[in-house]
């Protein structure tokens, strides 16, 4: 059985160039187990302009963070209106260890294919809480990046 | 002022629930003959369990236990009421029940015909999957409301660690992930997901995925073998979908690195019975021995649809 942890409604980042945070969303302690998936899928919406929108996941042990490692590369984008994002890491059989498919070239929006870089590791205690914190950055202050959504759906194995 | 009401077994000065005995309504507890029992005599009428030697009144062997609600004297289901284990049905207000009032919750067997309350009758109520004689949780299985305990839920099967191939140029068996017979239904879907890395070099490592009846390197591909060569990890994702029956499948033929587009190329057909035990079988073949393909880890989720 898989549980889902979703956003309320639309969050928006604008008046701040520094990366910032937009969501946290909780992952309760011991639902993602030795082996389970846990995946993100988001849909944003931003100004259509030159200007880069930035947008960054990160997992943490704690809510809000932008300095921790990153659930996958940041994705950088100007002339476009909107994206759709899928991105997941797994547990390598202990509650301490986790590995990823890191893509420096797509981001969340290449979540499948074959990458030069290596598999992405965290070391986070899933028994207690974790969090993926779901970052924006804005280069020009009177822009707007909008997180239309995020849900995570957490698949538990033992 | 009190009720005084004859009964077979003499003037009720009170209320009480009454029981049918076998040829009169008599009130309970004072109706029936005095059994003797292996914790005493018991003067009335009581649910019989199997205590491990004999049969005894429910609950009566069961020492007290400290709960946060209270001394439980018998035996009760506990759950987590969010800040401590207490008893299931504690904090849940007294039920109008055909049968009388239940304060808490009953546990609901299928008796082989219909969905009965423990011990108790219960009204009759027509479902996908029989008659329910009382309450259940009701879940849309996808095209009709039925007690939750009856609908399939996803299953999750994963591997256990990462698994490498080395020193041979067979394809060789990674992992086979055991989907559960009839967890799918007619329509339901696997889903795949695999994390890989390898040897960052000019020989191919080939990745593929079969669906077979037995684990190991069985089965009809359900992706088509995909070589990786002068990257060093990969993801991917293969769905295999029942179609309409649980022993025909169909897959996307593009291979499992792009998962999501168009190909000319037909779909994978399939004719596995999964109304039996079958397996996603993952597999890897290197071009040289010497070199190294490791499958990280890999899920299967599977979504059931009637």
């Amino acid at each position: 059985m898989s549980i889902v942890i979703a956003t309320a409604g639309p969050v928006t980042l604008t008046g701040i160039v520094a990366e910032t945070n937009m969501v946290s969303l909780r992952i309760p302690g011991g639902t993602i187990g030795r082996n389970g998936l846990v995946e993100l899928r988001t849909l944003w919406s931003m100004t259509n302009s030159a200007n880069a929108k930035t947008m960054w996941t990160r997992y943490s042990a704690t809510p809000g963070s932008t300095t921790a490692g990153q659930f996958n590369a940041q994705n950088v984008f100007t002339t476009v209106a909107t994206a759709q994002g899928l991105s997941m890491l797994g547990g390598n059989n202990s509650t301490s260890s986790q590995v990823e498919y890191y893509t420096n070239a797509s981001g969340f929006t290449g979540p499948y294919g074959a990458s030069g870089a290596n598999i992405g590791t965290f070391s986070l205690d899933t028994t207690a809480d974790t969090y993926v914190c779901i970052n924006g950055q804005i280069a020009a202050a009177g822009e707007m990046l909008t997180l239309q959504h995020a849900a995570l759906v957490i698949f538990p194995v033992p | 002022m009190t009720l005084s009401v004859p009964t077979p077994s003499g003037v009720l000065h009170g209320i009480a629930l009454f029981n049918w005995d076998g040829a009169n309504w008599q009130p309970s507890g004072l109706a029936a003959p005095s059994v003797a029992t292996p914790t005493g005599v018991l003067e009335g009428v009581a649910g019989f369990t199997w205590n491990g030697t004999a049969w005894a009144p429910t609950g009566v062997p069961v020492p007290s236990v400290a709960t946060p609600s209270g001394i439980l004297d018998g035996a009760a289901i506990f759950s987590w009421n969010g800040a401590a284990w207490a008893p299931t049905g504690v904090p849940v207000p007294s039920v109008a029940t055909p049968s009388g009032v239940l304060r808490g919750m009953a546990a609901f067997s299928w008796d082989g015909a219909n969905w009965q309350p423990a011990g108790q009758a219960g009204p009759d109520i027509p479902t996908p999957y029989g008659v329910l004689r009382g309450v259940a949780p009701y879940t849309w299985n996808g095209s009709a409301w039925a007690p939750g305990s009856a609908v399939a839920q996803d299953v999750v099967v994963s591997t256990t660690g990462p698994v490498s191939v080395t020193g041979t140029t067979s394809e060789t068996n990674l992992a086979s992930l055991r989907i559960p017979a009839n967890s799918m239904g007619r329509n339901g879907v696997i889903e795949v997901r695999g994390l890989w890395s390898f040897t960052n070099s000019s020989n191919n490592k080939v990745i593929n995925v079969r669906f077979g009846a037995s684990p190991g390197v069985a089965g009809a591909l359900v992706s088509p073998n995909t070589a990786v060569s002068t990257t060093a990890t990969a993801q991917s994702f293969v769905a295999v979908r029942n179609n309409n029956a649980t022993n025909a499948q169909v897959a996307f033929g593009a291979n499992q690195l792009t998962p999501f587009g168009s190909i000319a190329g037909a779909n994978l057909p399939n004719v596995i019975d999964t109304t039996a035990d079958s397996f996603i079988n993952i597999n890897g073949t290197l071009a040289l021995a010497t070199e190294t393909l490791t499958l990280q880890r890999a899920t299967a989720v599977v979504f059931y649809a009637p």
